[in-house]
């Protein structure tokens, strides 16, 4: 049977947000990554980078962190309707 | 999803002389993932965004050159297409192949600050790629086809002035991050597709939950991958912060 879920799905909304949360931290890190790219100093782009990768590397470790709590909600949850035989 | 590389366009005559426009994003999106990574790693690795811009129509000549569909290169291919594109960099020209060369399978291309090794032909090990040079260098596998040789530093034996940062040092570092960025944005990318798929409706939930699972799974070594490179390139960052400060 071909299942359906709501847009509004908490399972999906809360994988979808914590991906879409990572993702947003990637690409703000990318910028960063670019504009060092575009200083002449490879001390400063060293010292901008680096400062920046740091902080970056704290915040992506808990966004991924965040990510595996909503999967396992999310495949808690499809499990759940399996069993249930919604699915 | 944007792309650091390819999000530009050139203009290209026909045979004929017509003019067209290429859109490198088109380009990118028919590379397989080897292909791109090689030429994203390649490209911007090696001579940074600066002289890309510089050598757009050589380096689509490049693209055009080589089989994008394939998954492994053959070092002759890539080095004789590379020939062909007329590219220009002062420590990697046609003229100067002295900084490129071949050692079994491997395409390696010599800069002052490190050695990288492009392993096209897969199937070397790691020993095998250590023998091939005459120094202790750090071996460090980024995926089945890049490989990634930098000197090993030899703690409390380097002088501060070897341990300097270079422009391409840091260039290096910097573009490694990058690369790794876009490949965890690629996987996140293809996760949120899915989901919306789901939400939407159009896909079967248990191909969302797989997809998403194995989204998570590729994501978890991504992620892995790119803290280590991160805290090796923090590292870095201090260090020749702190020789510099004593200099």
């Amino acid at each position: 049977m071909r299942s359906r879920m709501s847009a509004d799905s908490p399972e999906l909304m809360g994988i979808g947000n914590a991906v879409t949360a990572l993702n947003n931290e990637m690409e703000s890190y990318k910028n960063i990554l670019l504009q060092a790219q575009k200083l002449t100093d490879p001390r400063q782009q060293m010292t901008d980078a680096g400062r920046e990768t740091y902080n970056t590397v704290t915040r992506i470790g808990k966004l991924k962190d965040e990510v595996l709590k909503s999967l396992k909600v999310f495949v808690d949850s499809v499990k759940a309707s399996q069993e249930s035989g919604q699915i | 999803m944007s792309n650091l590389l390819y999000s530009d366009s050139i203009i290209d005559q026909t045979s004929d002389g017509a003019t067209i426009d290429i859109n490198f994003d088109e380009v990118s999106a028919m590379l397989t993932p080897v292909a791109k990574k090689f030429l994203d790693y390649y490209v911007r690795t090696s001579y940074g965004e600066d002289v890309f811009a510089s050598n757009k129509k050589a380096i689509f000549k490049f693209i055009k050159s080589i089989d994008i569909s394939k998954d492994v290169f053959s070092v002759a291919e890539v080095t004789d297409a590379l020939l062909e594109t007329g590219f220009s960099h002062p420590n990697l020209s046609p003229d100067n192949l002295s900084s490129l060369s071949v050692k079994g399978n491997a395409l390696i291309q010599v800069s002052r600050s490190n050695v990288i090794t492009l392993r096209i032909d897969s199937g070397l090990s790691e020993e095998q790629i250590q023998g091939m040079f005459p120094k202790a260098f750090t071996y460090k596998e980024y995926d089945d086809s890049i490989v990634f040789l930098t000197p090993t530093v030899v703690k409390g034996k380097k002088s501060a002035s070897t341990r300097k940062l270079s422009d391409e040092t840091v260039v290096d570092y910097i573009s490694q991050l990058g690369i790794m960025t876009e490949d965890i944005q690629g996987t996140l990318g293809a996760m949120v597709d899915s989901l919306n798929g789901g939400r939407a409706g159009e896909v079967d939930i248990s191909e969302v939950s797989k997809a998403t699972i194995e989204g998570v799974k590729a994501l978890e070594e991504q992620v892995t991958s790119f803290i280590t490179a991160a805290e090796v390139f923090i590292t870095k960052a201090e260090d020749a912060l702190k020789v510099e400060a004593q200099v």
